[in-house]
C-alpha cells in the first residue's frame, strides 16, 4: 500500500440540492422529505449510476465509483439507510446489476480484462452458481444494461460485438444468444414492458439517440421520441403505462416521462445540473434518479406528475 | 492538514527527511537547481508573454466527431449518436455533450486539423508532448527514451529558471503513459530526469499527494527520524542517480524540503483554502479538482501546468478515472462520463481563470494525442486516428471565438492546412516568451512555424 506524504483537503458536504426545503444529511439515515420534495437517499457524492430495484422492492442495487478507478455495486437499504457491498467476494470492476423478478437470479457486468466487459450470472438456487456469458465476436465486446424478462426467464442487453451495438438476449444459463436489432446506428438501454411484450430502448439509426418500441421478438419497430438530442435509458412504469427516460432536449440532462405510446410527454426535472438514470419506485408514483448537485453525484426519490 | 501514510500531523517537521530526499532525487524542478538560459518571460515578436501554460491533456484519444467536430450528415456508419449543438460561432456546432462549451465558444478558439505522425499512444503522445519525432520509432519500435528532445513544459521551465515553485507540474497519480508504461516525452528527455515535471496527484475529495514520495517498505514513520537511515538513503540516491545536476545531494535535499515546507507551495497544494462552491463547481471528481488544483497553481506563479485526464490512457469501464482510449463502447462512455465532465471542467476552469483575472496571462490548451476512427468499427465504437484531430485554445495571446481549419466530410482527413505537434510547441513556447532565437539557443523546436491563425 503506496503511503504518500499528502494535503487533505476538507471540503465540508454542504446541504446542497437546491430543490429541497429540508432535508437531514445524517449519513445512511432514511431521511424524510418535505411533502412532494426530492429526497436524497445517498449522501457521500461520490459517483454513481445505473440504480434498480431488488425483487424485495425495499433495496436499490446501484454501481458507484467506488475509490480511483474501482467501481463496485452497492445495496442500499430503504428501511434503515445502511448499505453493504452486493458482490464483496468477486473484487474485479462491477456495475450495471440486475435482478430476476423471482429473486433467484442476479447479474452484472464484470470488467474481465482489459476492454472485454463480460455478464455474470449468479443463479440463488444453485448457492449462486456463476455462469459467465462471454460476448462474441472480439475481446474488446461488451456488454451493458442487462434486464430480466418478467418470466425471469431470459437477459435483455446491449450487445458490442461483430455486429456493432445491438440489442440481443440470452438465457439465464447465458445460452441461446438472439439479437434483437440488427439496425444502423447504435442500439442500447433496453426496457422490458411489464407484461413481457414490448421492449423500449433508445437507438441512433434515424440521427441522434431517440426512444424506440419493438416487439418482445424484436419485431414491429417504433419510433416514440423524435428529438434533435439524445432521449436515452427508458424504463417502463410497474403498471406499464408510461415511460421516463433521460433527454437532453431542453439543453441539460433531464427527467420526463411519456405515456407508452410516446404521447403526453412532460419533464420531471427542472435543475442546471444533470439528472439521470430513472428508474420506478416499486409503487409506480415516484422515480429514483441519479443526480448531480453541486459536483456531487447520489441517488434521490422524486415524484411523478400524474 | 499534511500526512504521511497512515498518520497525520501539522506539519512537515521530522517526518519527511526521507521522503524528501526522494523527491529531491527525481524532481529537481522543486528544487530549482538546474541551469537556466533566461530568468523570467520575455517577449517574443511583440507580444506580452504569457506568465502560464496551462494544459488539459486528454490521454488516450478523444473522438473529435463526438465533441468538437460533428458531422451529423455523413452516413451512419461515421456520424456516430450524437446531436449537435450551435456554437456563438456563426456556422460552427459541437456535439450535443458539450452544451457548456458551446454556451462560452466566444472565449476560446478551436483547431480542427491537428495531426501527429504516429497511431500508437505512448509514440503519439511523446510526439504531441515534444513536437519531436523519434527516428528509431520511439517506445513501439524499441526506441530509448533518452534521445528525445524534452517536453514543452520541461522547455519552458528551464527558459524560466529557478523560481520558488518548480516551473512544470503534472498532475497525475504518476508520469502519464499506458499500460506498458510511460511516454518518452513526459518529461525532460535527453536533458535528463532533472527536467522531468514536479508530479502531484489530487483525488477527487482535493486531497494532494506526491507520488515520488511514497515511502519505501519497511521504513516506518518512527524511522522518518533517524538520521542514519536518511544517510543511508542519501547515499544511495548519489549511486543510482543519474549525474546531471545531481552533484550536490545536500543542496537537493534542502531545496526540496524548502519547497514542500514553504507556505507557498504548501498554500498552493492546499484546495481548502478554496470556497467551497469553487469546488462544487469544478466537481468533486479527480480531473475536476486536478483542474482547481491546475489553477491554483497558475495564480502561484508555476509556468507550465498540466492536467492529466488520467494517468493511463486505457478505459477499463464507465465512470472511471481512466482515459480516452474508447476502443469499445466509445458512445456509452462519452455519454456517461468524458463528454460531460470534459464540458463542466473546461467550462468552470476557463470561467474560473476569467474572474480572477488570470485568462489574459494564461494560455489555456486542451488536445490529447490523436482523434478517433471516423469511421465506426465493427463493435461500434471508435479506434485511434491521428491524421485530424482537434486542439481548443484559450487565454493569453489567443484570439478567442475561431473555428480554424476544415476537415472534410468525414472527419477523416485536414481540407487546410494540418497543425503538427511540432506547430503546437512551437506556438506555446512563443506566446510564453520563448522566440525563435531563444529556442535555437536551447536547440529546440528549431525551424518550428507559428500557428498565426490563432494569434
Amino acid at each position: 500500500m503506496p503511503k504518500w506524504v499528502c494535503w487533505k483537503g476538507g471540503g465540508s458536504l454542504k446541504s446542497c440540492f437546491r430543490w429541497v426545503v429540508v432535508i437531514s444529511l445524517t449519513a445512511g439515515a432514511a431521511a424524510r422529505s418535505v411533502a412532494s420534495e426530492p429526497l436524497r437517499l445517498t449522501d457521500d457524492g461520490r459517483r454513481k449510476f445505473s440504480p434498480a430495484y431488488l425483487p424485495d422492492g425495499r433495496s436499490i442495487a446501484f454501481s458507484i465509483h467506488e475509490v480511483p478507478n474501482q467501481v463496485l455495486v452497492r445495496k442500499l437499504k430503504r428501511d434503515d439507510g445502511t448499505q453493504e457491498l452486493l458482490f464483496p467476494s468477486d473484487t474485479a470492476h462491477q456495475f450495471d446489476a440486475a435482478f430476476s423478478p423471482d429473486g433467484r437470479y442476479t447479474c452484472y457486468c464484470r470488467s474481465a480484462s482489459i476492454r472485454q466487459l463480460v455478464l455474470i450470472i449468479l443463479d440463488q438456487q444453485q448457492g449462486n452458481k456463476e455462469t459467465i456469458f462471454l460476448p462474441p465476436g472480439s475481446s474488446r465486446s461488451t456488454v451493458r444494461s442487462p434486464r430480466f424478462t418478467p418470466d425471469s426467464r431470459q437477459i435483455i442487453f446491449t450487445l458490442s460485438s461483430d455486429r456493432g451495438l445491438q440489442i440481443a438476449t440470452v438465457d439465464t444459463d447465458g445460452q441461446d444468444l438472439h439479437y434483437l436489432t440488427e439496425s444502423a446506428g447504435t442500439n442500447g438501454w433496453p426496457s422490458v414492458s411489464p407484461d413481457g411484450t414490448q421492449i423500449a430502448f433508445s437507438s441512433s439509426r434515424n440521427g441522434a439517440y431517440d426512444v424506440y418500441l419493438m416487439d418482445r421478438d424484436g419485431g414491429n419497430v417504433r419510433q416514440l421520441t423524435e428529438s434533435p438530442t439524445r432521449d436515452i435509458r427508458p424504463a417502463w412504469s410497474p403498471d406499464g403505462r408510461r415511460i421516463a427516460f433521460m433527454s437532453a432536449r431542453d439543453g441539460n440532462p433531464e427527467i420526463y416521462v411519456m405515456d407508452a405510446d410516446g404521447n403526453h410527454v412532460q419533464r420531471v426535472t427542472h435543475h442546471p445540473d444533470v439528472d439521470d438514470f430513472p428508474i420506478w419506485q416499486p409503487d409506480g408514483r415516484r422515480l429514483v434518479t441519479v443526480a448531480e448537485r453541486d459536483g456531487r453525484s447520489d441517488l434521490f426519490l422524486i415524484n411523478v406528475p400524474e | 492538514m499534511i500526512g504521511i501514510g497512515t498518520f497525520r500531523t501539522r506539519d512537515c517537521q521530522g517526518m519527511t527527511r526521507r521522503a524528501f530526499l526522494q523527491a529531491g532525487a527525481a524532481l529537481p524542478f522543486a528544487a530549482g537547481i538546474l541551469p537556466s538560459v533566461a530568468s523570467g518571460p520575455m517577449p517574443a515578436a511583440g507580444r506580452t508573454p504569457v506568465r502560464s501554460v496551462l494544459l488539459l491533456w486528454l490521454g488516450g484519444g478523444p473522438s473529435h466527431l463526438d465533441l468538437f467536430d460533428p458531422k451529423p450528415k455523413a452516413p451512419s456508419q461515421f456520424r456516430g449518436p450524437f446531436g449537435t449543438l450551435q456554437t456563438q460561432v456563426p456556422g460552427a456546432h459541437f456535439t450535443e455533450l458539450l452544451p457548456q462549451l458551446a454556451a462560452r465558444s466566444g472565449r476560446f478558439s478551436v483547431i480542427r486539423t491537428n495531426i501527429n505522425h504516429e497511431g500508437g499512444h505512448r509514440p503519439a503522445g511523446s510526439i504531441a508532448l515534444t513536437g519531436y519525432q523519434a527516428p528509431d520509432g520511439g517506445e513501439d519500435r524499441g526506441g530509448k527514451p533518452g534521445q528525445y528532445t524534452p517536453n514543452f513544459g520541461s522547455i519552458l521551465a528551464r527558459h524560466r529558471g529557478t523560481k520558488a515553485m518548480p516551473g512544470f507540474m503534472s498532475l497525475a497519480r504518476g508520469p502519464i503513459g499506458d499500460g506498458v508504461g510511460p511516454l518518452f516525452g513526459y518529461g525532460g528527455g535527453k536533458w535528463g530526469k532533472g527536467y522531468d515535471p514536479f508530479m502531484l496527484n489530487c483525488d477527487r475529495t482535493g486531497t494532494v499527494s506526491i507520488p515520488a514520495l511514497e515511502l519505501p517498505e519497511g521504513l516506518s514513520p518512527l524511522r522518518l527520524n533517524d538520521r542514519r537511515a536518511v544517510q543511508q538513503s542519501l547515499d544511495l540516491a548519489r549511486r543510482i542517480s543519474d549525474g546531471a545536476g545531481f552533484q550536490n545531494w545536500d543542496s537537493v535535499y534542502k531545496n526540496a524540503w524548502s519547497l514542500l515546507t514553504s507556505s507557498g507551495a504548501s498554500r498552493a497544494f492546499d484546495l481548502t483554502e478554496e470556497e467551497d462552491r469553487t469546488r462544487d463547481r469544478f466537481g468533486h471528481t479527480s480531473f475536476g479538482q486536478s483542474a482547481l488544483l491546475g489553477r491554483r497553481l497558475v495564480e502561484f506563479g508555476v509556468p507550465y501546468v498540466q492536467v492529466n485526464w488520467s494517468q493511463y490512457v486505457e478505459v477499463l469501464f464507465p465512470f472511471s478515472d481512466y482515459g480516452w482510449d474508447t476502443h469499445s463502447d466509445n458512445f456509452g462512455l462519452l455519454t456517461d462520463w468524458h463528454g460531460p465532465l470534459l464540458d463542466r471542467v473546461l467550462s468552470v476552469l476557463l470561467d474560473d481563470l476569467e474572474e480572477r483575472g488570470l485568462l489574459d496571462s494564461t494560455l489555456v490548451l486542451c488536445l490529447g494525442e490523436f482523434g478517433r476512427t471516423p469511421r465506426i468499427n465493427n463493435i461500434g465504437s471508435r479506434d485511434h486516428w491521428p491524421h485530424c484531430y482537434f486542439s481548443v485554445w484559450a487565454g493569453g495571446g489567443v484570439q478567442p471565438g475561431r473555428i480554424i481549419g476544415d476537415s472534410d466530410a468525414q472527419g477523416e482527413h485536414p481540407l487546410t492546412d494540418p497543425v503538427t505537434p511540432a506547430m503546437v510547441g512551437t506556438t506555446i513556447l512563443e506566446l510564453a516568451g520563448m522566440d525563435t532565437a531563444a529556442r535555437a539557443q536551447m536547440g529546440v523546436l528549431e525551424g518550428g512555424r507559428v500557428i498565426e491563425e490563432l494569434l
